[in-house]
This record gives C-alpha cells, structure tokens and sequence, in this order.
C-alpha cells in the first residue's frame, strides 16, 4: 500500500522533470507575453511620448468602447471575416475530404498537392493573388471581360464592393485544404459497416450524410471549427498582404486595427487594450468549445 | 430484372467515378493555379508578363529574372533568405529539443495534473500572433533585443511548442508500452527508456514537428514585420514586401522570381515530411 503510493510520487516526479523545460518555455514565452499584454493594457505607453508606461486604469477600454469612432466598425469587420471564412471552409472542405476518401489512382500526390496552398508563405500568396486580381493586367479580369461578366475592368481589392468576396475566396482557398485533410482523418474512422448496414436498410445518400457521417464526425467537426475559428480570427496577415486594412477602414479586422493602434500611432496601451478586448472575445469561443466537447460522449 | 437493375447500378456508379475525378481535377485545378500563375509569369520576358492577352506558357522561357535575384542590383535578398534559415532552423531544433521529454511525459506517465496541462498546451495558440506581438515588441525594445535573429528565434518557438508536443505525444501513444515496461523491468531508468526504446521509434515523429516548426517560423509574417527593423535581421517575406512598396508594379518579374524561391525550400521539405506530417494531424485531430 505506502509502497505502491510511493511508486506513485516517485512516477509524478519522473513526469514532472521530464516536462519542466517544456512548462518553463511555454510559461516564459507563452503565458508571460499574455500577462504583459494584459498589465499593459491598464496603461497608458505612448512611445511617441514617453518610453515608460503610466498607470491609466480602465481608461483604454473606455476610450475604445465609448469614444473610439472605429471599434465597433472593427468588430463588426472581424465577425465578417471569421464567420464568412469558417463556414466557406468548412463546406468547401467537406466536399474535397469528401472527394478524397476514395481509392483512386494518384491519390496520395492530390492530398500532397492540396496542402500547397497550406504551406506557401503568406507574401507569396499575395503576389500571386494580387497578381491574378491586377486590374490591368490581371487574368481575372481579362477573362471576366472576355466572357461579359462585367463591363469594364474592376479594381477587385479597392473596390469596396469586391473586396470582401475576394477576400473571403482567398481565405477559402488558403485554408480549406487542411481542414479538408482534418475531415478525411476523421472520415476514414467512420466505420465501413455502418453504411453497409443502412444501405441495406433502404437509405440514401442523403440519409446516410445526416444520420452517419454527421453525428460520428461531430467531434472533429467541432475541433476543426474551433480552431479554423481561432486562427482566422488572429489571421493578420493575409489581410494585410492583400489590402493592408482597406480600401479605408472597410477590411480592417481586430488584429489589423492591433497594429495600426500599436505601430503606426505608438499607442502600444491602447493596442494592448485591443488586443485583451480580442482575447476575451475569442476566449468565450474556447470556453463553449470545452463544454461542447465534455458533453459529447467519446466514440 | 434483377441482373438488369445490377447492370444499371454498375453503370451509375461507373459515372458517379467519372464525375468524382472530373470534380477532383477541377478542385485541383483552382487549388493550383494561383501558384502556377506565378512560377510561369516568373518564366515570362517582362514584356509578356504585361501582355494584354495572358499566356498559359511562356513563349519564350527566360530565366533573368531568377538571375536578377541572385545578381548585384537585388539588395540584401540573399541576406534575408539567410536571416529566415538561421532563424526558423533555430527555432526548430529547440522545438525537437523541447519536445521529446515533455511529449514523453504526457504519453508515458499519469500524473496529477496531466489534463489541466494537456489543455493548457491545446489552448495556448490562442494567444499568438496579432494578440501577444506589442508584449514581445516591448520585450524587445527593453532588453535590448529588438532587431535581433535571437528574439525571433524565441518567438518561432512559442509559436510552434504547443501543437508540437501535442503532435508528438500521438506519436509516443503509438509505442507499444510493453516495450517501455520491458525496459523498465530490465532495470533501465526512465530516460534510458526514452533514448533507447523510444527516440528511435518515434524518430519520424520528430523530424515531422522540427519540419512543422521550420515551416511555421518560415512562414511567419507578424513577429518578423514588427520585431526585425534592418537588412541584418529581415527575413525574406518582409524583404519581399519592402520589394512590393519599392518597386511598385515597375518589377513584378523580380518579384514573382523572388517569390517562388521563398516558397520552394519549405514547399520540398513539406513534400518530404508530407506522410508523418499528416499522420501526426489525423492523430492530434481525431484525438482532440
């Protein structure tokens, strides 16, 4: 019995010196920044001023909630962006995870190829899209006019009509590939039986999709969403390769407005404020994941 | 009847194939071609590249603009390609480092604690990226280490750590434990057991997140655009922007050129890694 507790302590201390340097890393580099970002954020740091911060209380968020004319604007951008992503991907991921799960010639190199859009850095992806969308030069437009979709060549990316579909295509285009490969890991754990059994029960495809697919998939559905979610929501810079925030403030998300408040203003207390402001934000999302996810039985 | 119904299903499911791989291909199609576009526009003289009318391929293949990245009148390029190896190779080899032990940990051992860590590591990307940037500015202007490939080293690292212990712990699950307790009974201590029975098993796993911190730190965009200020500590992609605002539409060329080199080291290494890679995420994904 006081052997065996002993074993125990002595197996907890094992694990504990194994993870220490990981824990001090994180806590230094990952826990200490948030407490920082959060001390600054009750003060006032103008580095055009003075370099060393003074104490201002609530009087950031204040400001930001009351009488910043661009905050909500801002909100309002951000929800578009992240709601708009999320759900586009999630669909569009879904048919190519869909497409994927079958045996095909040449099917390990298409879910390579898929992923290059993945893995190419964002600037890259900014050339060629800004290249693509060129009003002048642009292969967008010399085929939209070609085919008489529009009539005169459009500035895609200045436009403020444009520039969110755009946008939200390049975001689709960008991410959808790894949450389709997510969704086929969590496809291929659908067991076989299951559908053999209610197709020879008389179900269709649809049927099949809504009473199988679904509810098995359902947790990794949930995960993906969350972290697709989180993601774009911190998702700075594809925003900022392509339209830096504008045209005016028409695209500019949470993160971007982070950066003009910090780094273009100096107001690194404001956009310190901001980013607690976006923390919560994102954090209530993290919270509704973890009920979710406890009461969803584990398969 | 029935053999009729049977030849028909056989042929419906015959075009439903046919239709899946044109859909397939299509998908494929619009994947790629963005970048497509630009590695043959990158090919184009110039003058094709602003022609009126595109070209699907080059009618005449040039490479000049490939040799004016490399020649006298690129600037520092070759200096911030550098700048992004030392310091996304850096960051990955203390994420190997880090790594192994605490993914051991969690995969081989219960301890009090152990969920309360394990979500704390899942959730601890939340606060990257835009969120924490004006902490680590601040951190950088105090200490003296704005500018610095070492600050963006320590950055490429929290941005990596978290999914990479994760990933890996998939990997140590994947061991057999009869093989660790064998050891254990064998009279091994425990770090025994993770460098002979374990690193070599799992060793894939970690050449999988040191790739996965390299290509995460390679990709980055915010810590290098607001942490780094001169040629000596830029990496490519800002350098790549500087180019953008420099040149303006005058050199796209150059920049398409420049662009496809800033892509290709981490798109060959992910084609490399590409199986344990997805492994681990199916892992971590279906886990999670």
């Amino acid at each position: 019995m006081v052997s065996s507790i002993l074993r125990r302590v002595m197996r907890a201390k094992t694990a504990y010196f194994f993870l220490l340097p990981v824990l001090a890393t994180l806590l230094i580099l990952n826990v200490y920044p948030v407490a920082t970002t959060i001390w600054l954020s009750f003060h006032e740091l103008n580095l055009l001023r003075s370099p060393e911060p003074s104490w201002a209380g609530l009087g950031n968020f204040v400001h930001l909630l009351t009488r910043d004319g661009n905050f909500w604007l801002v909100m309002g951008n951000t929800m578009i962006w992240v709601i708009g992503s999320t759900v586009l991907q999630l669909i569009v991921a879904f048919g190519i995870a869909a497409l994927l799960n079958r045996r095909f010639f040449g099917r390990k190199l298409a879910r390579t190829l898929i992923l290059i859009p993945w893995v190419t850095p964002i600037i890259v992806v900014g050339i060629a899209w800004r290249w693509i969308l060129n009003p002048e030069w642009g292969m967008l437009n010399h085929y939209f006019l070609r085919w008489g979709l529009i009539q005169d060549p459009v500035t895609w990316l200045y436009n403020p009509n444009t520039v969110w579909p755009v946008l939200l295509l390049a975001s689709v285009w960008k991410g959808s590939p790894f949450m389709a490969l997510m969704l086929l890991a969590g496809l291929q754990t659908v067991p076989r039986s299951l559908y053999e059994a209610a197709i020879v029960d008389g179900a269709n495809t649809v049927q099949l999709f809504r009473h199988i697919t679904i509810p098995v998939m359902a947790p990794i559905i949930v995960i993906v969403t969350l972290i697709t979610t989180m993601e774009t929501w911190n998702n700075f810079r594809m925003i900022w390769v392509l339209t830096e925030g504008g045209p005016g403030y028409r695209t500019t998300v949470v993160s971007v407005y982070i950066y003009f408040r910090s780094f273009q203003d100096f107001q690194l207390g404001m956009g310190s404020a901001l980013a607690v402001v976006s923390v919560l934000t994102i954090s209530i999302l993290g919270i509704l994941y973890i009920r979710m996810r406890a009461r969803m039985s584990p398969l | 009847m029935r053999r009729a119904s049977g030849r028909v299903s056989k042929a419906l499911s015959l075009v439903q194939t046919w239709v899946e791989h044109l859909l397939l291909l299509v998908v494929l199609f619009f994947i790629l071609l963005p970048f497509y576009w630009l590695v043959v526009s990158s090919l184009k003289p110039t003058r094709e590249i602003f022609s009126l009318v595109p070209t699907w391929w080059p009618s005449e293949l040039t490479f000049a603009h490939y040799q004016w990245v490399f020649g006298p009148t690129a600037g520092e390029l070759r200096t911030y390609f550098l700048n992004t190896f030392v310091s996304a190779g850096g960051a990955a080899l203390l994420v190997g480092l880090l790594a192994v032990p605490a993914a051991y940990a969690l995969s081989r051992y219960v301890f009090p604690g152990k969920t309360f860590t394990a979500m704390t590591i899942l959730l601890l990307p939340m606060f990257q990226g835009p969120v924490v940037i004006i902490a680590w500015y601040y951190f950088g202007l105090r200490l003296g280490l704005l500018d610095t490939p070492a600050l963006l080293i320590l950055a490429y690292v929290s941005l990596s750590l978290p999914f990479a212990v994760w990933m890996l712990v998939g990997f140590f699950d994947s061991v057999p434990k009869e093989m660790a307790d064998a050891a254990a009974v064998d009279g091994a201590t425990p770090l025994q057991t993770l460098l002979r029975i374990y690193v070599p098993l799992v060793a894939p796993g970690i050449s999988a997140i040191m790739m996965y911190s390299f290509i995460l730190a390679w990709n980055d965009f915010i810590y290098a655009l607001i942490l780094t200020q001169s040629d000596a500590s830029k990496t490519i992609q800002i350098g790549i922007a500087d180019l953008i605002s420099f040149f303006g539409q005058r050199n796209w060329g150059g920049l398409m050129a420049t662009s496809v080199l800033a892509a290709l080291p981490v798109i060959l290494i992910f084609f490399f890694v590409e199986r344990y890679f997805t492994e681990g995420l199916a892992q971590g994904g279906v886990k999670g």
